[in-house]
């Protein structure tokens, strides 16, 4: 029973950390505020969603092609519009700014979507046996979710850690001045971030759609769960939005066991509001000079 | 002569650093004295630990007698210490007016002024400070001399006894330096405010100052008469060690 | 700064104007006319609330939307009990205590941390009356004998009139000059003296009273109280697009943000409500990008410019 409700709160908590770690990335190389973020994610599942019915393409072709899509969106709205708002404007505004940017396009793109497809929501089956080991039980759609979710942050993690690329966009996490002067390519780290960002989102949107119906307005709920876990691992942590993902996926699924689904968002936020006031800089961040 | 501000052992600790240790000096009312020390010796922390922008990690802060350390910025402003910041920080979207205006409405006073106080006295300010000119820029149009010399204006439109200003000639061209020298020294003269001045230019630091404290790594090393300070072995050992 | 017998001239204004939409426009208009201005009127009532805080001193606020509910949700509780005066005051006052206790822990925090924080109290408190709701069997609740129509829309006419001349009065005074400088650069406020603490959660006090009669009025209107529905984080979103659009560094960007939306809406939402949605964001991202301060603000700057262009001789420093 733990083990199953551990398995359960993994592989919930390891797509949170996908959304997560997509959002902090861009978050913490272009201070830009995402809430947006999850109608990427729906993006990507309507177009797995749609792949699969019209024309058979099966989820796992899905997703190559839905980041392929959403991180091209990225791009366009970086070329298109970012780049010249971070060459404008700096420091406080470019969250306010931005934060009311992507609200305007997640109120063009759920309602786009809602009129070409409706709100009907959609759903299809795939990988939907059951698997048991060790006493657990899941469904065949939950561990190909876990196992992308883990493939996809670990090649971000590796491409961070190892290539000279990533080096350069961590840098920039750290210390945007510093880095543009120590000569790192800011304009690269910022399209890497887009267009990886969104892509993800979008990788995200396609897994959850094997197992979740797709809706014009399902991406709210994740871009909430996706701030939440950001904030308590540390906005900008990568490794904090991983951890914190995985807390929040655990907690979830606990709260839900041992009180039932209506308290889960109550424990969410109440953990979230709690963490917040009690250390602003998130659990795992640690307090910056001011 | 009776002791405006008395600092007491001060010292503050970030972390494992050390950033002012044990530091003690008085002000006597109606006194101008210069704060040295090479860069990162403190003193921009000895100003946040005064004006209660941090609070000190030991000693104690006496403001006309009163223990003023680890009190709220904003009460302290209102007891009468105004300040200047070494990195600029006036109200940019508002204008060189209304900027003088908040120090005029909010700074010590016994009662809110009226509307047209506010008004009088933020003109007799913007004029003191040469800015009548740019009442009505915003504030975050002005040059660096113009901004530097707004957060004197702000500083003094709260009515300070004491007035602390840290580098408000640094990164000005000579020309502009001399007439914020000229200015702080009018200043002086017509209000007689008592001053605490940091500043690298020691020339001008010989003019304006009747006694400067060194600092050096946190540490008071030295005070004086001007002339006698930079005169002393052990300050001239930490400016030179430090430029090497 | 303005001296405060500047106020006359404004507040005066409002009040004829309130007593114009309120005993002419219900001669004028038919039940739709009544029901279109009523909604209008209440948005405006939001916005004019939302800018004491946010506009003024910079901390956008995402949880707009927990007032309203509250308020709402107090009112319903109190129905039958208690006179319908009371039970709108009562509204207004509980959503303003509201605001105080959260305040002052949430104003701790700034920028980006602190639009996040409010809209996860403003969910937080959402979630916590759907539990209570759901724990005493309750999905809903119904009103019954709720005033009339142009009753509600004379109430929701005065609601935005106090809800402007409090914007202008937080503004133009003493305590706006404050806030602003909140907004211009915290730090340096408080050594000015300005009590950071007091003033910004004064002003979230403030800010929260209207949107609790708000609440009450809505729900007026529908005679019937959900919980998702009141306490929707669409609704903040939409505030906060109306004073953008608008510009919300005064009451008027805000207000003519207001009426610019409301009246898109009124001609675009019964045919596509999507699109009328979509057509928002779109607007929303313009004017951000394009135009910062709002529809008000851009105006009176390329006014200023015009009028200073049009005296010559006349150099600027
Ligand atoms: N908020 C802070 N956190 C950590 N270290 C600080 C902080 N402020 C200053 N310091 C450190 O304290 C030392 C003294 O700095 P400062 O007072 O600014 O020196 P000065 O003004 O004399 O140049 C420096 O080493 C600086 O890095
Ligand atoms: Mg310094």
């Amino acid at each position: 029973m733990i083990a199953q409700l551990v398995f359960v709160g993994l592989t919930t908590g390891a797509i949170y950390a996908l959304i997560a770690v997509s959002l902090n990335l861009i978050y913490g190389t272009m201070r830009l505020l995402n809430i947006g973020h999850g109608d990427m994610a729906m993006v990507g599942a309507y177009i797995s969603f749609w792949l699969f019915t019209l024309a058979d393409v099966p989820p796992y072709v899905s997703f190559l092609i839905a980041p392929a899509v959403s991180g091209l969106f990225g791009l366009l709205l970086y070329r298109g519009m970012f780049a010249g708002l971070l060459r404008r404007v700096q420091g406080d505004a470019v969250e306010g700014s931005s934060l009311l940017v992507f609200f305007g396009i997640s109120m063009v793109v759920q309602n786009s979507a809602s009129l070409l497809f409706s709100g009907t929501p959609r759903a299809y089956r795939y990988f939907d046996g059951i698997v048991e080991f060790g006493g657990i039980a899941v469904t065949e759609s939950r561990l190909v979710a876990l196992a992308v979710a883990v493939v996809a942050i670990g090649a971000v993690l590796a491409f961070l850690k190892f290539s000279i690329w990533g080096l350069g966009v961590r840098a920039l996490i750290q210390n945007r001045a510093a880095s543009a002067i120590v000569g790192i390519n800011v304009d690269f780290a910022f399209t890497f971030a887009s267009v990886v960002g969104f892509a993800l989102a979008g990788l995200a949107g396609a897994v959850i759609s094997m197992y979740q119906a797709v809706t014009p307005f399902m991406g709210g709920p994740y871009t909430t769960v996706g701030f939440v876990v950001i904030i308590l691992g540390g906005l900008g942590n990568i490794n904090g939005a991983i951890i914190g993902g995985l807390v929040v996926g655990l907690l979830e699924t606990a709260g839900i066991a041992l009180t039932g689904p209506n308290f889960r968002d109550l424990l969410i936020y109440g953990v979230f509001i709690a963490v917040l006031m009690l250390r602003p800089q998130g659990l795992f961040g640690r307090k910056g000079a001011h | 002569m009776t002791a405006l501000l008395e600092v007491e052992a001060v010292g503050k600790v970030f972390g494992g650093l050390v950033a002012v240790s044990d530091v003690s000096f008085t002000l006597a009312q109606g006194e101008i004295v210069g704060l040295m020390g090479a860069n990162g010796a403190g003193k921009t922390t000895l100003f946040n630990l005064i004006s209660g922008a941090m609070a000190p990690t030991s000693g104690r802060v006496r403001f006309e007698g009163c223990a003023i350390e680890g009190r709220r910025p904003d009460e302290i402003c209102r007891r009468g210490i105004g300040r200047t910041f070494q990195i600029v920080k006036p109200f940019p979207g508002m204008t060189v007016a209304e900027n003088v205006a908040v120090g005029v409405l909010y700074g010590a006073r016994r009662r809110t002024p009226s509307a047209r106080e506010v008004a009088a006295e933020t003109d007799a300010v913007l004029a003191e400070m040469g800015l009548s000119a740019m009442r009505d820029k915003l504030a975050g149009e002005l040059t660096l001399a113009g901004r530097k010399r707004l957060e004197v204006a702000r500083a003094l439109a709260s009515r300070p006894k004491l007035l602390m200003l840290d580098e408000v000639m640094a990164g000005l061209t000579p020309i502009e330096a001399a007439g914020a020298l000229d200015m702080l020294r009018q200043v002086h003269e017509t209000r007689g405010t008592t001053m605490l001045v940091v500043e690298h230019n020691l020339r001008a630091m010989m003019q304006l100052c009747q006694r400067i404290v060194v600092m050096h790594h946190g540490e008071k090393i030295g005070e004086g008469p001007p002339e006698v300070v930079i005169r002393d072995e052990k300050v001239i050992q930490a400016y030179l060690g430090a430029q090497a | 700064m303005k001296a405060p017998s500047w106020f006359a001239g404004p507040i005066g204004g409002a009040l004829v104007v309130a007593l114009l939409a309120a005993f002419v426009v219900p001669g004028m208009a038919g039940d739709y006319g009544i029901e279109f201005a009523t909604t209008l009127v209440l948005w405006i009532a939001l916005v004019q609330s939302w800018v004491i805080l946010s506009g003024y001193t910079g901390y956008v606020s995402l949880g707009h939307a927990a007032f309203v509910g509250a308020g709402a949700y107090v009112f319903i509780l109190t129905w039958g009990a208690v006179p319908f005066w009371f039970g709108l005051v009562a509204a207004g006052f509980t959503s303003g205590l509201l605001a105080l206790i959260v305040g002052g822990p949430c104003l701790r925090v700034r920028g980006p941390y602190f639009v996040i924080l409010t809209l996860g109290v403003a969910e937080f408190v959402k979630y916590a009356v759907i539990n209570i709701e759901a724990s005493l069997g309750k999905f809903g609740r119904l009103m019954i004998g709720t005033p009339e129509p142009v009753d509600i829309y004379r109430m929701a006419v005065g609601l935005a009139a106090i809800a402007f001349v409090m914007a202008l009065v937080a503004r133009y005074s003493r305590f706006g000059v404050g806030l602003r400088a909140i907004r211009e650069n915290e730090v340096a406020a408080e050594m000015t003296g300005i009590r950071v603490r007091w003033l910004k959660v004064g002003a979230f006090g403030l800010s929260a009273l209207v949107p609790g009669v708000v609440g009450a009025l809505m729900i007026c209107r529908t005679g019937y109280f959900e919980p998702l529905q009141m306490f929707s984080p669409q609704l903040s979103l939409t505030i906060i697009t109306m004073c953008v659009a608008g510009g919300s560094d005064n009451p008027w960007g805000p207000l003519i943000g207001a009426l610019f939306l409301n009246i898109l809406s009124e001609l675009l939402w019964d045919s596509a409500p999507e699109l009328y949605t979509v057509i928002l964001g779109v607007v929303l991202v313009f004017v951000v990008l394009r135009m910062p301060e709002g529809i008000y603000g851009t105006a009176v700057k390329r006014l200023a410019r015009r009028s200073r262009k049009a005296v010559p001789g006349e150099t600027t420093p």
